[in-house]
């Protein structure tokens, strides 16, 4: 399947790699199927390609490449909806991927969503935006990003 | 800010047509039932936050300021080896 996105025109879609956000996203209820994309320049940077809106994008990033130590936690209708076990954490780069959403505004310094990281399950491919119930982390961090280098030594 | 004490079954109203009942409480929470028009719309806090921040975030990429059209993206692979293995 071909889809044409408004910012990167026609793209080629493996169903292999759709994501589906049974509950959308809060502000994008009805948008469940999304594309990850990623630059192959190394940055990690991550774009989430709406298939349903052509001009939906996000860019994200990875929470371990913010927050080295990030840890996700999650309520217990999110994990339901992710078929996770009532009980621990779910391991990062295991069970699941968590990206965290960046917000660039001109005139602003960007930042990122580590509040309500996406979470996706890695088996399964179904998403959730997992609001956590704690306060560690906040909608609006600023953007500090960790080096695999530092991060991995 | 306004205080109010309430027991479960008891509710307030705010204005004419929204009323919010605490149903039950306990171990620490409380549940809430609310009823209100189908205008008025209502979520956890936190959900505003979120849905403020995603249609902020989503902006962002529309206005296309930020993509550099010439990269070819390729799919991305979520692998589960890309994580630590446990063996």
């Amino acid at each position: 399947m071909t889809f044409s996105s408004a910012h990167f025109g026609p793209i080629v879609v493996d169903e292999e790699s759709v994501i589906e956000f049974p509950e959308g996203l809060p502000g994008f209820e009805e948008r469940r199927r999304f594309l990850p994309l990623q630059a192959p320049d190394q940055s990690g940077l991550v774009f989430l390609q709406s298939l349903e809106c052509g001009e939906l994008c996000f860019l994200a990033l990875p929470v371990q490449a913010v927050r080295p130590d990030y840890q996700v936690t999650m309520t217990p209708e999110d994990r339901q909806i992710l078929a996770l076990p009532a009980m621990g954490a779910p391991a990062i780069g295991r069970d699941v991927v968590a990206l965290a959403i960046l917000s660039v505004t001109e005139g602003q310094e960007p930042t990122v969503n580590l509040r309500s990281p996406v979470v996706i399950h890695i088996g399964s491919r179904v998403a959730v935006q997992a609001i956590r119930p704690d306060e560690s982390y906040q909608c609006r961090e600023p953007l500090t990003v960790h080096t695999c280098e530092a991060a991995c030594s | 800010m306004l205080v109010i004490r309430r027991h479960p079954g008891e509710a307030i109203q705010i204005g004419e047509d929204v009323e919010i009942r605490v149903i039950e409480c306990g171990n620490g929470r409380v549940k809430l039932g609310v009823t209100a028009p189908q205008r008025v719309p209502v979520m956890r806090s936190e959900v505003k936050s979120t849905r403020e921040q995603n249609l902020m975030a989503a902006r962002a990429l529309r206005d296309g300021k930020y993509l550099r059209q010439e990269i070819n993206f390729q799919n991305l692979a979520i692998q589960g080896s890309s994580g630590e293995a446990d063996t």
